[in-house]
C-alpha cells in the first residue's frame, strides 16, 4: 500500500526540468501554489492546465504516474466538493427527494473550482519532488533557509535531520518487515480481527522498532563525530547549486504564463 | 606515532558502583604499523581504541596522538583528521542517500573547497574499488560494499592512521575478504597505519602485530608467530587460534618435531611436507 | 518433517521487479536432524527457512511440515509456526517486553495458553537455554549480547517447536559465546529436537552438525554428510564460502601426492591421519 503513494517520490531522469536548480524549483512550486487559489475563472484555470501539463510532457514523466498521487487524497477531495455544494447558500439547482438539503449553483460552482484547485495543487507539488532527488530538495531547503539563520531558524539541523531521515527510511521499513515476520512466527497476527485487535498487534512491534532505531541514532552520532561533523559551521559542499541560464529563462517563462492565468480573471467577457 | 601512558578509563553505573575498564595501558602504535587488536567481548578492546581519536578521554594516564594531547579540547577536530574509525553496522555509519555524498561528509565537516572534495571523493571510492557505485543508493549495495563506502568515507579525511572496530562481524565470506582485501592494500600500498579490532583470528594472522587484551590489560603482544604459538594463553582468554596452528601444535604434543609458529594453510604444508 | 517438493519461490511475480529466488528445491528433513543450511548472502537460504513455517509460500511445487502441506487452502499456519520455530538473525534486536520472564511468555501468550502453562513453559525454555532463574525478572535490556540472544532463542523454545531453524545463531557472538551457544544447540538436539541451523561460518558448522545441504544459484548445489560437502573444497570457495582451513591443507598435500583420506575436516581428525604417516622423530 505504501508503494502506491507518489506523492513525494522521485522520479530519476536527467530532463530540463529535473536539472533545474532545487531553489528554483521550490520557489516556482511556492509561486505555483500561490497563483493557483488567485485564479478566477475557468479560462484562468486552462491556462494553469496546459502549461501544467507541459511541464508533465518535458518532464518525461507519464502522465498516469504523476496524477496517481490524487488517489489517497480522492475522498477527501469528494468529501470537500460534497460539503461545498450543499453548504453553499445561493440558487437552488435541485433538492434531495424527501430531505431538506439542497444543492445550489453558487455551491456546485465552488465545488468544481475547489476540485480543480486540489488536484492542481497535488499535481503541482508532486512535480516537484517527482522531477528532483531528496538529496538536491533539502539542499535547496538549506539555502533558502539559510538566510533566515539570524533569527534563529535551525536551517543546516533541519536539513541533516531530513537528509538522516530518507537515508534511514529504507533500513527502518526493512526491519519492520523482519520484526513482523519473527513476531509472526511467535504466534503473533497482524493479518485478522478488528481494527482494534489490529492496532493492539502493533505494539510489541513499536517497542523493538523505536530502541533500534534509537540505538541506530546513537551508533550514527558517534560515526558523524568520528567523522569531524560538528554542525554547520565552517561546512563546505562538494556539490554547489549554481543558477544557470536555463533556470532564468524557465522562471521568465513560468511567470509569464501564470500570470497569465491569472489576468484572465480580470478580463470581463472571458468565463 | 599514538602512544598511550598508563591509561586508565572507568565509569560509575547507576547505582555508583566504579567499573575499570582500562587498567593502566602503556602501548605505542608505530606509523605504518598493522596492527590487530584482539581480545573477548567486554575486555576493553573498543574502549582502548576509542581512544585513540578522542570519542572517550581517558580517567587516568594520557593518550597522545603524535604528540597531541587527547584531552586537549582544542585538539579534538585535529586528532580526528588524523585518526578515522570504522564501524562494525555498515548501516549506521551512512549518513547520505548517495554514496559519492557520503564519502564527501567528511571534508565537508573539514570545510575543504569543493574541487579538493571531489577530488578527495574519486580517490577514496578508487582505493576501495567502489568508484563505479558513486551514484548509487547505499541501501541498495552488499554488506561488504556499504563497509568499503564507510572506509572511503574515513579515506576522504586523509588520515594517517585508520581503526577498524570489528568491521566484517556482520558481513558474510564475499564481504569479508573484500573488507580484508582493502584494508591490507590501504596498508601496504599507502602505508595507512592499521588498527583492526576483531574476533577473527585469522584476520588478526594478516597483521604485522596482535595485542590481545584481557580484563582491561594487554596480556599479550608480538607477532603473529609469537602471539599464536601461546595456546593456552589464548584459549583461556576465549580466542582461537588458526587450525593450522592448532594442528601443528597437536602433533608436537604427541612427541613429533613440528614447527610451532605455523599460521598460513600454505606453511602448514610445507611443514607436514618436511615431517613426511 | 520437512519436506519441499519441485519448489520455487519467485519474488513479486508478474511484476517487471519479478526475481526467481528459489527453483526446483527437493530436500527432506527428518525428525532428530542436526543440518547446516550454508550459502552466501543471496543465494536463497534465508528465503528457504521462511518456507519452513509459511511465512513465505511457494510460487509452485509444495512444502509439506509434518504430513501437511502449506500451500492447501485453510491449512492452520499458526499450527505449522508452532511446530517450527525460527530464530531471526540477531534475534536480541527484536526484544520488546519489560522483563525477560514476560518477553519468553509472549510465544506462548499468544497461544491462548493459562497463566500457569505459560509460567511452566518459560521456565523449561529458560532452563533448556542456559539462562539462571534470577536473570527471568530482569529488564532484557541489562543483559550481556550472549545473554539476550539466549533470552530471544528461548522465545521461540516457549512455542515447544518439533523444529528450531536458527539463521546465523552465532553472527557477532565472541568465540567463547559462539562455542557456548553451539555446545546449547547440540544439546536441544540430543534432546530429540531437529534442528536447522543457517550460517557462512563452515568452522562453526564442521564441529556441529552432520548433515549440510549447500545453496548456491538459487537452488540446492550439495546435500549430504559434513565430509561429503567438504571434499569439494574448490567449488565451495567458488561459490564465495570459505572452508575449514584443515580441508585446505589436506587438499593440498593429496596434490603433492600424500597419501591421506580427502574427507578430513577437523584439526583431530587430522592429527590422527598424519600420526599414521609420520614417524615420531627419536
Amino acid at each position: 500500500m505504501l508503494k502506491d503513494i507518489t506523492l513525494g517520490q522521485y522520479y530519476p531522469g536527467n530532463s530540463k526540468i529535473h536539472n533545474l536548480d532545487p531553489r528554483v524549483k521550490i520557489l516556482l512550486t511556492m509561486l505555483y501554489i500561490v497563483l493557483l487559489f488567485t485564479v478566477k475563472n475557468f479560462t484562468g484555470f486552462a491556462i494553469f492546465a496546459a502549461f501544467t501539463f507541459f511541464i508533465i510532457y518535458s518532464a518525461k514523466i507519464p502522465v498516469k504516474y504523476v496524477f496517481k498521487g490524487i488517489k489517497p487524497l480522492l475522498f477527501i477531495i469528494l468529501f470537500t466538493a460534497v460539503l461545498n455544494i450543499f453548504m453553499t447558500q445561493g440558487r437552488i439547482a435541485f433538492r434531495i427527494p424527501y430531505t431538506p438539503i439542497v444543492a445550489t449553483w453558487e455551491g456546485i460552482y465552488m465545488a468544481t473550482f475547489m476540485i480543480i484547485r486540489l488536484v492542481f495543487l497535488i499535481v503541482g507539488t508532486s512535480l516537484l519532488t517527482l522531477t528532483s532527488s531528496p538529496i538536491s530538495l533539502t539542499d535547496g531547503i538549506e539555502h533558502l533557509l539559510s538566510p533566515f539563520k539570524k533569527i534563529g531558524v535551525p536551517a543546516h539541523e533541519l536539513a541533516m535531520m531530513m537528509t538522516i531521515a530518507m537515508r534511514f527510511i529504507p533500513t527502518l521499513l526493512e526491519e519492520t518487515e523482519k520484526i513482523m515476520k519473527a513476531q509472526t512466527s511467535r504466534g503473533a497476527d497482524f493479518e485478522t480481527g478488528n481494527i482494534l485487535k489490529r492496532a493492539k498487534s502493533l505494539v510489541p512491534l513499536l517497542v523493538p522498532l523505536f530502541i533500534s532505531a534509537f540505538r541506530r541514532a546513537d551508533e550514527l552520532a558517534l560515526a558523524m563525530e568520528c567523522r569531524c561533523y560538528n554542525g554547520g559551521n565552517g561546512r563546505t559542499r562538494m556539490k554547489k547549486l549554481k543558477i544557470t541560464k536555463s533556470d532564468i529563462i524557465c522562471s521568465i517563462v513560468f511567470v509569464i504564463v501564470l500570470s497569465l492565468a491569472v489576468f484572465a480573471g480580470y478580463i470581463p467577457f472571458l468565463f | 606515532m599514538i602512544k598511550t601512558e598508563n591509561l586508565q578509563y572507568n565509569y560509575e553505573t547507576d547505582d555508583e558502583k566504579e567499573i575499570k575498564v582500562l587498567k593502566g595501558i602503556d602501548l605505542e602504535i608505530h606509523k605504518g604499523e598493522f596492527v590487530a587488536l584482539v581480545g573477548h567481548n567486554g575486555s576493553g578492546k573498543s574502549t582502548l581504541a576509542k581512544h585513540f581519536n578522542a570519542v572517550l578521554l581517558p580517567s587516568g594516564g594520557k593518550v597522545y596522538v603524535e604528540n597531541l594531547d587527547t584531552s586537549d579540547e582544542e585538539l579534538i577536530f585535529e586528532i580526528r583528521r588524523r585518526v578515522g574509525m570504522v564501524f562494525q553496522n555498515p548501516d549506521n555509519q551512512l549518513v547520505a542517500t548517495i554514496v559519492e555524498e557520503d564519502v564527501a561528509f567528511a571534508p565537508e565537516n573539514l570545510g575543504i573547497e569543493s574541487e579538493k572534495i571531489r577530488q578527495r571523493v574519486d580517490s577514496a571510492l578508487n582505493a576501495v574499488g567502489m568508484y563505479a557505485h558513486r551514484l548509487e543508493a547505499p541501501h541498495l549495495l552488499s554488506g561488504g560494499q556499504k563497509q568499503r563506502i564507510a572506509i572511503a568515507g574515513i579515506l576522504a579525511m586523509q588520515p594517517k592512521y585508520i581503526i577498524l572496530d570489528e568491521p566484517t562481524a556482520m558481513l558474510d565470506p564475499i564481504g569479508r575478504k573484500e573488507v580484508l582485501a582493502t584494508i591490507s592494500r590501504l596498508n601496504k600500498e599507502q602505508n595507512m597505519t592499521v588498527i583492526l579490532i576483531t574476533h577473527y583470528m585469522e584476520e588478526a594472522a594478516m597483521a604485522d602485530r596482535i595485542i590481545v587484551m584481557r580484563d582491561g590489560g594487554v596480556i599479550l603482544d608480538g607477532t603473529p608467530k609469537e602471539v599464536f604459538v601461546k595456546t593456552d594463553v589464548l584459549k583461556s582468554t576465549g580466542l582461537d587460534i588458526p587450525q593450522t596452528t592448532e594442528l601443528m601444535l597437536a602433533l608436537a604434543d604427541k612427541g613429533i618435531d613440528s614447527a610451532r609458529d605455523v599460521i598460513t594453510v600454505d606453511e602448514c604444508v610445507e611443514e607436514i611436507l618436511k615431517l613426511i | 518433517m520437512i519436506e519441499c517438493k519441485n519448489m520455487c519461490h519467485t519474488y513479486q511475480a508478474g511484476s517487471p521487479f519479478e526475481k526467481q529466488v528459489l527453483k526446483n528445491i527437493n530436500l527432506k528433513i527428518e525428525a532428530g536432524e542436526l543440518v547446516a543450511i550454508i550459502g552466501h548472502t543471496g543465494s536463497g537460504k534465508s528465503t528457504l527457512i521462511q518456507h519452513f513455517n509459511a511465512l513465505l509460500k511457494p510460487t509452485s511445487g509444495s512444502v509439506i511440515i509434518d504430513g501437511v502441506d502449506i500451500s492447501t487452502p485453510k491449512t492452520d499456519l499458526r499450527q505449522i509456526r508452532k511446530k517450527v520455530g525460527l530464530v531471526f538473525q540477531y534475534p536480541e534486536h527484536q526484544l520488546m517486553e519489560e522483563t525477560v520472564r514476560r518477553d519468553i511468555a509472549f510465544g506462548p501468550k499468544n497461544l491462548g495458553l493459562s497463566d500457569e502453562d505459560i509460567n511452566d513453559r518459560v521456565l523449561v525454555a529458560a532452563k533448556a537455554i542456559g539462562l539462571k532463574e534470577e536473570l527471568l525478572d530482569k529488564s532484557p535490556f541489562e543483559l550481556s549480547g550472549g545473554e539476550k540472544r539466549r533470552v530471544a532463542i528461548a522465545g521461540v523454545l516457549a512455542m515447544e517447536p518439533d523444529v528450531l531453524v536458527l539463521d546465523e545463531p552465532t553472527a557477532g557472538l565472541d568465540p567463547a559465546g559462539r562455542d557456548e551457544l553451539l555446545a546449547l544447540v547440540k544439546k536441544l538436539n540430543d534432546c530429540g529436537m531437529t534442528i536447522v541451523l543457517v550460517s557462512h561460518s563452515m568452522e562453526d558448522v564442521a564441529n556441529t552438525v552432520r548433515r549440510i545441504i549447500v545453496m548456491n544459484d538459487e537452488t540446492i548445489a550439495y546435500d549430504g554428510s559434513v565430509c561429503e560437502v567438504f571434499s569439494h573444497v574448490d567449488e565451495l570457495s567458488e561459490m564465495g564460502l570459505s572452508v575449514p582451513q584443515i580441508s585446505l591443507v589436506i587438499k593440498k598435500l593429496r596434490e603433492r601426492g600424500v597419501d591421506i583420506p580427502g574427507d578430513i575436516y577437523t584439526v583431530e581428525q587430522a592429527k590422527n591421519a598424519l600420526l599414521k604417516i609420520i614417524k615420531p622423530k627419536g
